[in-house]
């Protein structure tokens, strides 16, 4: 086993995209060249009107023994994050240092080709993960062992199920035996039984000594894992402390980010706020409280407070309401309070609510409230994923 | 575990010089990977497929062809013949352009239709285009091997010139290497790209002295050495098949006076273009490399 000498450092990260297409075709080239000669360099700490921050200024060092949990709603940057650190893109301002060897166990099958054999497939997905021939002939029983498929190793993955594969290749990612790991999002795959063996595993590996990072909605998991958490908010770390601690602040209070994605917005949505949500119970109704103020005439096709309800893991849109559908007209000038309620007929889990002004001709939105999440517990109304309002009776003897 | 020094990995804005050299290091570690890159290119290529390894044989088989097709119209209108030493220098050409084409044409494209890989998990890019070169260059070598086979029936001269023929090699994959790390992130960033290198191999073939000869232009022929691939696959044909020492130049008399076949400054010529150009798209590649997830 290896040292525990690993440690993921970032300082001030910051990772800038362009919203909308790149130019992709030849002629668009031209003129993106022509800004980049005439532009200065002191410019990569600005904006230009289509970019925007992916992540600004995170910074946290995880030395030996250590683990984060990085938490957050869907878009507040945490895939960016772990890009960055990946390596798989670079940072637009400051750096990641990573000492010892980084391995994530993330998109565990992606290097799989349908055409070859479990076997041939462990040999190939292990040198894109990073290990060397020896590494891997070393290993290579131990894989097979912990996916538990020995007996289709030498059969196309084509023919594979998709838990089998997912099988494969997470023993190939928890095998890699890093200086320092990365975890997204992979407790759940394959069946329940593996899925305890997968926990196992990772628990074995974050217990090691080595610094962990992990990215996940599953705020449980986190709790159990996790020395300390980070929570992300539309690319800065809004909160950070003990990983139970910054859970409940996750869940508890609503963000303070609202943010103006378009210039020429009418309106501006400054304040979401849950009322009595402590306690919320599948089939309940929550309440919300949003504040937004409406600066210009409103176009026909701009939905000025639209509310989306998603699946946090996932991030599965539920649902979708908007003012202008429910028939509101929001007086012009001056801040405007609005109460909204929700019956949430949901499965018990954690959902994040966002309030948009979107233009349903561009199809983006205008701009944003901070996001709000709610954890959903398990309610007396209904089992499953929906509540169906069930009709049952006899029609004869 | 071995006691190997840990490593400090920093990820930072780019850089041109430390990344060039972070570059090399990099797709020098992950050689292993090239390995294994390129025996999934070969598994699949044969996988299912009847004929095996004799596909490597197929195209060179279908150049020499169609080259004997071309040469006995040409042979027909100027009066010259066809013998072996004819079908020597078609297959030694044809071999070689195989390979540029092949590895140029599916080396394009490596990155894109790697794109799930690209845009998930790290690993020197550069693994990918390399790969393809080195699954080309193994075909070549295949095809090469049943050259040799025949070469007592083709004529070859045994002579020192024949020395010549790894440094060709060698020059010929640097250039195609080069081609094909510049071409496959350019396609990356403008997918128009891919369509330029088909028109390209699909025309030159034409402006390459596959099926003919430069001597057959007359006063022309020099013009013709300035796509660099001309020189290495003349200077390869004269070297097996006529035992000339390409240090030397070779002037021939014809009907219309001198023409000069060779020259030692084409080497010269074309050698600058596979180390220039080598050197300048792994500095490209290197530079593009931490893009391309954003852009796949």
């Amino acid at each position: 086993m290896s040292s525990p000498a690993g440690r993921i450092e970032a300082i001030a990260l910051g990772k800038k995209y362009r919203r909308g297409r790149q130019h992709d075709s030849l002629r668009d080239l031209i003129p993106a060249v022509a800004r980049r000669l005439f532009s200065s360099r002191a410019e990569s700490g600005r904006l230009r009107p289509e970019e925007f921050w992916a992540l600004r200024d995170v910074s946290f060092d995880v030395g030996p023994g250590d683990s984060l949990g990085v938490i957050g709603h869907n878009g507040a940057g945490k895939s960016t994050l772990l890009r960055l650190l990946m390596r798989v893109t670079r940072p637009t301002t400051g750096r990641c240092r990573i000492t010892g060897r980084l391995s994530g166990l993330l998109e565990i099958a992606a290097g799989f080709h349908p055409d070859l054999t479990g076997r041939e497939n462990i040999w190939l997905q292990a040198a894109i993960l990073g290990m060397s021939r020896a590494d891997i002939q070393r290993r290579f029983t131990a894989i097979v062992d912990f996916s538990g498929i020995a007996e289709f190793i030498d059969t196309p993955v084509k023919r594979y199920s998709s838990g089998m594969m997912a099988r494969l290749g997470f023993s190939i990612a928890a095998h890699v035996d890093p200086d320092a790991l990365i975890i997204d999002e992979i407790l759940a795959v394959g069946d329940q039984q593996f899925q305890a063996q997968a926990f196992g595993r990772i628990r074995e590996l974050v217990t090691s000594g080595r610094p962990v990072i992990l990215v996940s909605h599953q705020l449980p998991a986190v709790e159990e894992l996790c020395r300390r958490a980070i929570l992300l908010e539309h690319g800065t770390i809004v909160h950070e402390g003990a990983a139970a601690e910054c859970v409940k602040h996750y869940l508890g209070t609503a963000g303070t980010t609202s943010r103006q994605l378009a210039e020429d917005s009418p309106v501006t949505i400054d304040a979401v706020e849950a009322v009595d949500a402590d306690l919320v119970r599948s089939g309940d109704r929550l309440k919300l409280r949003i504040t937004a103020s409406v600066g210009g005439p409103i176009d026909d096709h701009l939905e000025p407070i639209a509310v989306i309800l998603r699946m946090t893991a996932g991030g599965t849109i539920l649902a979708v309401v908007g003012s202008r559908e429910a028939g509101l007209s929001l007086p012009t000038g001056g801040p405007v309070s609005l109460a909204v309620s929700l019956q949430l007929n949901v499965a018990p889990g954690i959902y994040s609510i966002e309030v948009v002004a979107w233009d349903k001709k561009r199809e983006v939105a205008l701009a944003s409230g901070p996001p709000v999440s709610v954890q959903v517990q398990s309610g007396q109304q209904f089992l499953g994923l929906v509540q169906t309002h069930p009709e049952m009776r006899i029609l004869s003897k | 575990m071995t006691a190997t020094p840990v490593a400090v990995t920093e990820s930072t804005p780019p850089r041109w010089r430390r990344d060039l050299v972070d570059g090399v290091r990099d797709t020098w570690r992950a050689r292993d990977l090239i390995v294994q890159l390129a025996k999934r290119d070969i598994r699949i290529r044969y996988k299912e497929a009847v004929m095996g390894f004799l596909w490597a044989l197929v195209m060179p088989v279908m150049v020499i062809l169609s080259g004997l097709i071309i040469r006995t119209a040409l042979s027909r209108a100027t009066g010259g013949s066809i013998d072996r030493a004819v079908v020597l220098g078609l297959g030694l050409k044809g071999i070689m352009w195989g390979f540029f084409s092949a590895a140029l044409g599916t080396g394009t494209t490596t990155l894109t239709s790697g794109g799930n890989l690209v845009s998930k998990i790290y690993f020197p890019r550069a693994a990918l285009p390399i790969a393809t070169t080195i699954t080309a260059a193994l075909d070549a070598t295949i095809a090469l091997t049943a050259l040799t086979l025949a070469a007592p029936w083709l004529g070859v001269r045994w002579s020192a010139a024949l020395l010549w023929v790894p440094i060709l090699a060698g020059l010929l994959l640097m250039m195609t290497a080069a081609a094909v790390l510049f071409f496959s992130c350019a396609n990356v960033f403008f997918r128009d790209v891919k369509y330029l290198v088909q028109m390209g191999l699909t025309f030159g073939i034409f402006v390459t002295p596959v099926f003919f000869e430069p001597a057959m232009l007359g006063g022309n022929a020099p013009y013709l050495m300035l796509n660099p691939l001309a020189p290495i696959l003349e200077g390869l044909v004269l070297a097996v098949r006529d035992g000339h020492n390409l240090l030397t130049p070779l002037i021939a008399s014809g009907a219309d006076g001198l023409t000069a076949i060779w020259s030692p400054w084409y080497l010269g010529y074309s050698a600058a273009w596979a180390g220039g150009g080598l050197f300048l798209a792994a500095a490209i590649f290197r530079r593009a490399e931490f893009h391309l997830a954003d852009f796949v």
